[in-house]
C-alpha cells in the first residue's frame, strides 16, 4: 500500500484541539487505502509545547504516530517577540508606503521557531526520508512543523490544510510566500478559502470541510433549568471571558451556562455556571441534544466541529458573527443566531431562551439537514482519498 | 575545507534555536537598510567603499553591524571616513551576532570568516559580497558574490536595495541557503 504522512503539531488521545481531531480524521479517513503514517511533536501542552510523551513510534488505533522531540519551550523571549509582532505587523499597523517592514523574514521565521513546538528532528526526517511518501498532508499553516517541515517535501507532493483563520499572526508576509508553491491546499470552508484570498493573495485548492459525527441522541439531557451549552477549550482567546459577562447580566432569568473542556480561564465561582470537565462523546450528545443553544463565543474559527456536531444533534446554535466562517455556517443553514459584540450577544441568548417548541425543532431541523448534505463521513472520505490521489497522481514541474 | 565546514555548519544549524539578545534585536530592527557584515583586513576598504555608497545614494539613515574580529579595524576606518555614527562593532556572543543577523537586510562578506557566513544562511539572512576566499566558497549558489574589481563597492550597494526590494529573490536565496546548510549538516552527521 502507499503510504501517505499526515504532520500535525501534536496527536495524542488527552489532547484537546480543533485541528489535531482534523489531522486524526483524516488519518483514520485515509488509513482505509492508504499505509498512513501520522509524524507528530513529543507535546501535548499548545501553549509551553514541553517535551512530554516518548520519542519515536507508537500506534494508535492501528495507526502509527511518530514523535520528534521538541527542543525547547516557549519562553519570555517569544512573548516579547509577540507583542512587538502584534504591534508592527498587524494590517491596522503594517506600513502602506512600499518600504519593506522591520521585520525581516529571518525574524519572522524566528518568531514562527519560537512559537513551537521546534522539532529539527522531523525536518530532517522530511528532507531525508520523503521519497518513502506518496503524498504528505500538513496540518495548520501556524506551527513551526508545518511552516518548516512543508519546505523539505516538493511541492507536488504536498497536501496543505492551512486551517486559516483571519489572526494577527496570518498576516506575516512569510507565510503567504512560504505556502505559495503548495499549490494542493484544502480549506474547511468558502469563508476560509475567502480570507486566505485577501489575506495571502491567493485561494486555491479544495473546500472539503471534515466530518461530523451525526448520530442523534437516544437520551437528550433533561434538566428543571435551560442551559446555554459550550464544550472545548475555556480561555479568553476562545471568547469565553464575554460569554461568561454576558450570562451574568441576565442572571436573573433563569438560564445556566453549562461548560465541558478544560478549564484555562479560571471559571468564577457561580450559582448559574456549571463545569463537568471532560465529558465523553455519549454525554456530550446529550448535553447538546438538551440544551436550549449552544454557544460558541470564539471570534477565531476555521470549521469548528463542535458546533456542528451541536447542529446534528439539533440545538440552536449561537456563534460569534467577527469570525467569517461561523456566520457562514448560520447563514447557510439557518440553524441558530450569529452576533456582533456583547450587547447583541445577550440579545441573541434571550432570544434562543424565547423560542416556542415549534420553532426550536425549526431551526434544529436546519442545522441537522446542513450537517448531513454537506458533512457526513462518507462524504468527505471519498473527496478526501480523491484529492490524495491527485497528488500522488502528479509529477514535479 | 569540506570536514570543517560540515562542521561548522552543524553549529549554524544549531544557532537556529538559540535565542537571539533581544535587546540588541529591538535596538538594530529598523525599516532603514541594516547590513551586517563579515570581513578580513584586505576587505575593509571595500566594505567601507560599499557602505558609503549606500549612505550617500540609496538611505542616509542604514547602519552597518559588522561580526567577526576585522570588526574594530572597521569601525577605526569609518570614523576616519567620518561615517563612525552608522558603524557598529558586534562582539562575541552568539545572541548578539545572531541579533545582527536578524536585523540585517543581508550579510557582506568581504573575505569574512566561513562560520559567518554559514550562520546567515542557517537563519535565513541573504548573503552578498565577493567572491573571493572560503567564506566565499562555502556559500557557492546561495549568494549573490560580485568579482573584486572597481565596481564591486557599487555593486554590493545595489544588491542590498535589490534584496530590499525584491521579496522573490530573498526568498529564493533563503531557500537556497537553507539547502546548502542542510546538505553541509547532513553530511556532518553522516561522518560523526
Amino acid at each position: 500500500m502507499r503510504r501517505v504522512a499526515i504532520v500535525v503539531q501534536r496527536c495524542d488521545e488527552s489532547v484537546v484541539g480543533g485541528s489535531e481531531a482534523l489531522a486524526w480524521q483524516y488519518a483514520r479517513l485515509l488509513s482505509t487505502r492508504f499505509d498512513v503514517e501520522v509524524l507528530s511533536s513529543t507535546a501535548t501542552d499548545y501553549v509551553s509545547w514541553r517535551d512530554e510523551l516518548p520519542a519515536g513510534v507508537r500506534v494508535r488505533d492501528g495507526i502509527p504516530v511518530r514523535r520528534f522531540p521538541t527542543t525547547f519551550e516557549r519562553g519570555p523571549y517569544w512573548y516579547g517577540l509577540h507583542q512587538r509582532m502584534m504591534l508592527e505587523v498587524q494590517p491596522f499597523a503594517a506600513p502602506r508606503d512600499g518600504r519593506p517592514l522591520a521585520w525581516r523574514e529571518s525574524l519572522q521565521d524566528e518568531y514562527v521557531r519560537f512559537q513551537g513546538p521546534c522539532c529539527p528532528g522531523l525536518d530532517d526526517w522530511l528532507r531525508e526520508r520523503h521519497g518513502e511518501y506518496a503524498a504528505v498532508l500538513f496540518c495548520t499553516y501556524l506551527y513551526p512543523t508545518t511552516y518548516f517541515g512543508i519546505a523539505e517535501v516538493p511541492p507536488h507532493k504536498t497536501l496543505l490544510v492551512p486551517t486559516l483563520h483571519d489572526e494577527p499572526t496570518a498576516y506575516l508576509p512569510v507565510f503567504a510566500q512560504r505556502y505559495a508553491a503548495h499549490r494542493n491546499r484544502i480549506w474547511l470552508t468558502a469563508a476560509e478559502q475567502r480570507t486566505a484570498a485577501r489575506i495571502w493573495g491567493y485561494g486555491d485548492g479544495e473546500v472539503l470541510g471534515m466530518a461530523v459525527e451525526h448520530s442523534e441522541s437516544a437520551t437528550p439531557e433533561s434538566r428543571a433549568r435551560p442551559y446555554l451549552l459550550y464544550c472545548g477549550r475555556i480561555e479568553a482567546g476562545k471568547g469565553c471571558d464575554e460569554l461568561v459577562r454576558a450570562m451574568e447580566r441576565i442572571a436573573d432569568r433563569g438560564l445556566s451556562l453549562v461548560l465541558t473542556g478544560v478549564d484555562n480561564m479560571g471559571l468564577p465561582r457561580e450559582p448559574w455556571i456549571e463545569f463537568l470537565g471532560f465529558v465523553d462523546e455519549r454525554r456530550k450528545f446529550e448535553l447538546m441534544a438538551g440544551a436550549t443553544a449552544f454557544v460558541l463565543p470564539s471570534q477565531y474559527e476555521s470549521f469548528s466541529i463542535v458546533t456542528l456536531e451541536a447542529m446534528a444533534q439539533r440545538a440552536p446554535v449561537i456563534v460569534n458573527g467577527r469570525c467569517e466562517v461561523m456566520r457562514e455556517h448560520i447563514e447557510r443553514s439557518g440553524a441558530g443566531f450569529h452576533y456582533d459584540g456583547i450587547d447583541d450577544m445577550v440579545g441573541k441568548i434571550l432570544l434562543a431562551a424565547s423560542l416556542d417548541a415549534r420553532e426550536r425543532a425549526r431551526i434544529g431541523g436546519a442545522g441537522r439537514d446542513y450537517v448531513l448534505a454537506n458533512y457526513r463521513e462518507e462524504r468527505v472520505r471519498a473527496r478526501l482519498v480523491e484529492q490524495v490521489e491527485r497528488v500522488i497522481g502528479a509529477r514535479a514541474e | 575545507m569540506d570536514a570543517s565546514a560540515s562542521s561548522l555548519a552543524a553549529a549554524s544549524g544549531r544557532l537556529r534555536t538559540q535565542e537571539a539578545d533581544d535587546a540588541l534585536l529591538r535596538r538594530w530592527q529598523t525599516r532603514s537598510t541594516v547590513w551586517a557584515a563579515s570581513c578580513d583586513d584586505a576587505g575593509v576598504p571595500l566594505l567601507l567603499d560599499a557602505f558609503d555608497a549606500c549612505l550617500a545614494h540609496v538611505d542616509a539613515a542604514a547602519r552597518l553591524l559588522v561580526l567577526d574580529h576585522g570588526g574594530e579595524a572597521v569601525v577605526a576606518e569609518a570614523q576616519r571616513r567620518g561615517v563612525g555614527a552608522h558603524v557598529e562593532y558586534v562582539r562575541d556572543g552568539a545572541g548578539a551576532r545572531k541579533a545582527a543577523l536578524l536585523a540585517a537586510d543581508a550579510l557582506v562578506a568581504c573575505g569574512g570568516t566561513v562560520g559567518t557566513v554559514l550562520d546567515a544562511l542557517a537563519v535565513g539572512t541573504p548573503v552578498t559580497g565577493i567572491d573571493a576566499g572560503a567564506a566565499a566558497h562555502v556559500a557557492g549558489v546561495a549568494a549573490l558574490l560580485w568579482r573584486m574589481d572597481d565596481s564591486a563597492a557599487g555593486l554590493i550597494a545595489c544588491t542590498i536595495e535589490r534584496l530590499r526590494a525584491d521579496a522573490s529573490l530573498r526568498s529564493l536565496l533563503r531557500a537556497r541557503g537553507h539547502a546548502r546548510v542542510s546538505s553541509l549538516g547532513a553530511s556532518s552527521r553522516s561522518s560523526a
